[in-house]
């Protein structure tokens, strides 16, 4: 029964994705509803499509074209409603709901991100740091207002106006911060393959503290995991260290059949040990550690099984990375991190030991890694039965 | 470290802890060192509820927001 215990609990995900999708889905119902709030003064609404339509007037006439459309921003989707006129310039911009951190949608509205939108046409790119301004502090949720209003208003361009949107020619952004966060996975690849490397490994830590850690923000969570199996990819050019992280946390795991990215990059891992270094101290988990073993895989099935229900990356998910890189987040994930980083000074990397779902994922890919090398036959001979767990250090 | 590894670590030397331990203990009356694993064991668990208490609490905070 325990040997099949993993493959029922990805059977269960994959419906809940299936299912996460469907019931997600805006019925037209809920779609006129918007478009009754957003322009009570038209008297009927013409799908152009399931979620854009035109308004109609009491002469017959079309007043305006409208639309809702919804994308993640950091912490959860925002529907944005976008009006345009008769010719295609853009109206209004608004939220109708969202689940995004609410400070952030603060910073937007207190900037007046949405005065600049009046200026747009229809067939514009409407395309972040391009044609349009960013809200520092909050550029990930003006990046998904922001591809909201261009869903909708290129259709309204395409279908009803007959313009061919204009693209923006973005060019891949790389510049210091993208270099220094692949030479973090370059060098963690190198470094089990050196000793005198490897030596060096809470330095190289020291290093992703700073680097990826409180200068980027942007350590690996189980958001970038879920988007991955979501399908929400940003655009390369936009976002690069968005990939760098995730496939260079990814690609190492499945290659080497070693979770690397634990070991060697994880800022909050270094953070863990530099806790450890201050104290010295280390009391064993012993018996317990089959049940947080077993309690760490619970959870990370369960963060899975929620992203995967709300079609939300970041529903579930708990760490407290951005607590303490971002320094913002709630009461309870300052109590979270305080617990941690305290307890941490008495047992060894607790958070990666008894919680981290993270870990816990890249583990498993690198168990993957691993029996894909032993079907092909590229893996060095062992004993029968036993899983090779690749120690270096 | 990979994770699995250092777990292993830690189960081996909390096995070979308990081993000592045992040996030293004298029949009928409760040691020292029993004692302290008494409050280690606590310590731990009270820490580990209290974690697992602030998950829970923060993905309601998501939830609700």
């Amino acid at each position: 029964m325990k040997k099949f215990l993993p493959l029922l609990a990805i059977v269960i995900l994959v419906i809940t994705i299936i299912y996460g999708h469907y019931a997600n889905k805006m019925d037209a119902d809920v779609v006129q509803g918007y478009y009754r709030q957003m322009l009570p003064a038209a008297t009927r609404y013409e799908p152009i499509n399931d979620k854009t339509a035109r308004a109609i007037g009491a002469d017959g006439k079309v007043t305006a074209y409208l639309g809702v459309s919804s994308n993640v921003g950091y912490g959860g989707p925002i529907l944005v409603g976008t009006i345009l006129g008769p010719d295609g310039a853009v109206k209004q911009v608004n939220i109708l709901e969202h689940k995004e951190t609410p400070s952030y949608i603060n910073k937007i509205t207190q900037a007046g991100y949405f005065r600049q939108y009046t200026k747009k046409k229809a067939d514009d790119p409407l395309v972040l740091d391009y044609d349009l301004d960013r809200v520092s502090g909050a550029t990930l949720s003006t990046r998904a207002i922001a591809k909201s209003v261009q869903e909708v208003a290129h259709v309204v361009a395409d279908k009803e106006l007959k313009l061919t949107p204009k693209k923006a020619e973005i060019p891949w952004k790389v510049g210091i911060k993208e270099i220094a966060v692949a030479l973090l996975f370059v060098l963690s690849v190198l470094m089990p393959r050196f000793k005198r490397l490897a030596k060096f490994r809470l330095v190289f830590l020291g290093f992703s503290i700073i680097i990826l850690g409180f200068w980027l923000n942007r350590s690996l969570s189980m958001g970038h995991i879920s988007a991955l199996f979501l399908g929400y990819f940003p655009l390369p050019g936009e976002n690069l260290i968005w990939y760098l992280v995730l496939f260079g946390a990814l690609g190492p795991a499945l290659v080497t059949g070693k979770n690397l990215y634990c070991t060697y990059v994880c800022p909050f891992c270094g953070l863990q040990e530099a806790t450890h270094l201050i104290s010295r101290v280390n009391l064993p988990l012993g018996q317990y550690l089959k049940w947080f073993r077993l309690i760490k895989e619970v959870l990370l099935f369960l963060v899975l099984f929620f992203a995967f229900l709300f079609i939300n990356p970041s529903f579930s998910s708990y760490e407290p990375f951005g607590t303490i890189f971002g320094l913002n987040g709630s009461s309870h994930q300052w109590y979270l991190l305080f617990l941690i980083l305290l307890t941490s000074f008495f047992y060894r990397r607790f958070w990666c030991v008894a919680f981290c779902p993270v870990g816990t994922f890249l583990d498993k890919v690198a168990l993957l890694g691993r029996k894909i090398k032993g079907v092909i036959g590229l893996s060095p001979k062992k004993k029968a039965g036993k899983v090779d767990v690749n120690v270096e250090l | 470290m990979l994770n699995s590894e250092l777990e292993n670590k830690q189960e081996n030397k909390q096995g070979s802890k308990q081993g000592s331990k045992q040996e030293s203990i004298n029949p009928g009356t409760e040691s020292k060192g029993r004692k302290k694993n008494k409050m280690s064991t606590i310590f731990l668990w009270t820490v580990y509820a209290l974690t697992i208490l602030f998950i829970i609490l923060v993905v309601c905070d998501n939830w609700k927001s």
